[in-house]
């Protein structure tokens, strides 16, 4: 037990009165609660009856000693303050649909950052913990998306960002109907590949076939209006990316 | 002789004793702390005592040469008090409030000689007789009792609003006291003009005032150090710049890395500009550093005002730190855990001045990263993980701000992630081309 005459400076971590509030202290980290000057000194005083100048000094000694630390937890409004956090949200919500490896590129490509893949992925993980964005899964690969996009809205932005696949919705929205043929003359690539392209947007439904030997083909129509926004937006976007740049 | 016991006289002895008490006994609880205001207010309260003492013995012999000794102690109570407040607040003794009070001193002496001044008269109603000041010289009384009173008061509520939250029970204590009973004494003593028997009450008042003061200060002196400066922190470094000791008292406004930068740029230029011994004071935009070098090291101390005392109290420092240190600054040593010790010195020559980290009671406390307790299992996973120390360093920092850590949720997403493929349209093509 101290008294009031003896600063809790001299006393150093290893004294008993100052190891019982120190293990106060990490009880209540373990109920998770939020330590505060009042909430630990109310503790303590109650289980350890250590006067109050006492009690006082030794946690102001145990800040001096850096045992505890000045701050807050993070809540939604803090959590952001994080520079590089703030940078991988910032790339989310401006590339839409954006996957994790696009996300890795981009943030490897920042000098004065470097961070590694299990930081990226420690902030995505407090991103999701804050919702802030959401995690979708598109095939094998894992695309991130600000809360308030749609899944289905999150996989049309995931599948414009590809020029081609963007190519042969531009040319369906142009027309009603459309040969496949004719789609591979007018973007003059391989046929294999352009129909390959056409199979996986008829998987995904974004097109759809009109003949059932899937010769001609249509855009999907109940999402004709998100398809147009979409690449609106990507396109609007890519202008402004290429202006920064 | 006949004496002239009265109740006024026997209330005279009691409050005076009382004072003279309060003033023994918070000399000798603290005797160790010199603290200079400490010193003129307790001088104020002594002078009082003597005041009240003589007081009652002019009227217990009804002689009006001790009743003109007794007010010639007012002036020097007042202008001990006013030091007293003045020096706790700029660590100075100049004062407007002084130099008026030692403009009203000689006409306060010349009225007290004034045969007029003082008269025997019978107290109405309770027969018995006592002096009574009158004229000039009581109005004089009146116009030294509000100066201080005012002052008092503003002081009090100085201390009270700029004292951290440690101390703030004491300073409370302090503000209400002069707000409460002061001006309550201050009444008592006008209602005489209308019966003197009020001066019991003001006298009694008076001394209530005057030992919760005492108290006040007695059991935490730092208040008198709330207001002339703040002092941040102090670094104490070797020849070659690394960092051996630091203590902070308060948070402070100076970039770490000006702090580092200057007490550097002052080591390599001590040899041309500064000798051993030198004191060095910076004035910082936010403040002063005081830099002192001596033989093995550089101690720079941040305050917000330069000061003389703050001055002697690194050079002291120094000193004593060199000393019990010698052996590990002379054989380079630079574990600052060899260092702890010199938390002593920090009780010995700062212990006056008050700690401000905690400025109130709702300041959010985290545990540090190197002391918050992670399980060795998740740990040594956090380090096959962040492979960087320094990226660690910062992940765990972040781990404790976290209101639920869970270490679950982030391991799993690395699991689920780490490896996977960069998205290619192009390469899914080729491979279908392939198959």
């Amino acid at each position: 037990m101290i008294d009031n005459k003896i600063y809790a400076l001299s006393l150093g971590l290893d004294h008993p009165s100052v190891q019982q509030v120190i293990q106060i202290a990490l009880e209540l980290t373990k109920e998770h609660k939020l330590i505060n000057t009042e909430l630990l000194y109310n503790r303590a005083k109650r289980e350890l009856k250590i006067p109050r100048q006492g009690l006082n000094s030794i946690i102001q000694m145990l800040l001096n000693r850096k045992f505890l630390v000045d701050g807050s937890k993070f809540t939604k409004e803090t959590i952001l303050k994080n520079k590089i956090r703030y940078y991988i949200y910032w790339l989310i919500k401006t590339n839409i649909g954006a996957h994790f490896s696009f996300l890795k590129k981009k943030v490897s490509q920042q000098k004065e950052s470097e961070i590694g893949v299990g930081h990226l992925i420690w902030h995505l993980e407090k991103l999701i913990k804050f919702n802030f964005i959401k995690k979708v899964k598109v095939k094998n690969c894992t695309m991130f998306l600000p809360v308030e996009i749609s899944d289905e809205e999150g996989i049309l932005y995931f599948i414009m960002r590809d020029d081609l696949n963007r190519q042969i919705v531009e040319i369906l929205l142009e027309h009603e109907a459309i040969n496949k043929a004719d789609i591979y003359r007018d973007l003059n690539i391989n046929r294999e590949k352009t129909y390959y392209r056409i199979k996986k947007l008829i998987e995904l439904e974004i097109i759809s076939p009109i003949a059932e030997d899937e010769k001609t083909i249509s855009i999907n129509l109940s999402i004709k209006g998100l398809i147009m926004e979409v690449i609106k937006n990507i396109l609007y976007t890519k202008q402004i990316m290429k202006k920064l740049n | 002789m006949e004496l002239n016991w009265t109740i006024e006289v026997i209330v005279g002895f009691f409050v005076s004793s009382v004072i003279v008490a309060a003033v023994i006994l918070s000399y000798l609880k603290i005797k160790h702390i010199k603290i200079k205001s400490l010193f003129y207010l307790r001088l104020s309260f002594f002078l009082s005592a003597m005041y009240f003492l003589f007081e009652a013995i002019a009227d217990l012999f009804l002689n009006l040469f001790l009743a003109r000794f007794y007010n010639f102690l007012l002036p020097l109570i007042i202008i001990s008090f006013l030091i007293g407040v003045t020096y706790s607040k700029k660590e100075s003794v100049y004062s407007v409030s002084l130099i008026l009070i030692i403009f009203l001193v000689p006409i306060f002496y010349i009225s007290a000689l004034l045969p007029e001044s003082f008269e025997i008269i019978v107290v109405s109603g309770f027969d018995y007789q006592k002096i009574l000041t009158k004229g000039l010289f009581d109005l004089l009384i009146v116009i030294f009792y509000v100066i201080v009173g005012v002052l008092g008061y503003y002081w009090g509520f100085l201390i009270w609003r700029n004292t951290p939250f440690l101390y703030k029970k004491e300073a409370l204590l302090l503000f209400l006291t002069l707000i409460l009973i002061f001006p309550f004494a201050i009444i008592s003593y006008l209602l005489t003009l209308w019966h003197p028997t009020f001066i019991i009450l003001s006298d009694i008042t008076f001394t209530l005032g005057w030992y919760v003061i005492i108290y006040a200060i007695t059991k935490e002196p730092k208040l008198l150090y709330i207001l002339p400066f703040t002092v941040y922190r102090i670094s104490v470094k070797d020849r070659e710049g690394s960092p051996l000791f630091d203590h902070d008292w308060s948070e402070s406004n100076i970039n770490e890395k000006i702090f580092t930068g200057f007490t550097n740029a002052v080591q390599l230029m001590s040899e041309e500009v500064m000798q051993i011994g030198g004191l060095l004071d910076i004035n910082l935009q936010e403040g002063i550093l005081i830099v002192y070098n001596s033989k093995f090291i550089t101690v720079g101390l941040v305050s917000s005002k330069s000061s003389k005392l703050l001055r002697d109290c690194v050079r002291n420092f120094t000193h004593d730190f060199e000393e019990q240190f010698e052996y590990l600054l002379k054989t380079s040593i630079k574990d600052m855990k060899k260092y702890e010790p010199g938390y002593n010195l920090i009780d010995k020559h700062f212990s006056n001045f008050p700690y401000r980290i905690i400025s109130d009671k709702h300041h959010p406390l985290l545990i540090s990263v190197k002391n918050s307790k992670i399980p060795l299992q998740i740990n040594d996973r956090y380090h096959d993980i962040f492979k960087d120390d320094e990226e660690i360093e910062k992940i765990k920092a972040e781990l404790i701000r976290f209101p639920i850590s869970s270490h679950d949720d982030f391991l799993n997403l690395y699991e689920e992630l780490k490896d996977e493929k960069e998205v290619n349209f192009e390469k899914d093509d080729e491979e279908q081309s392939e198959d």
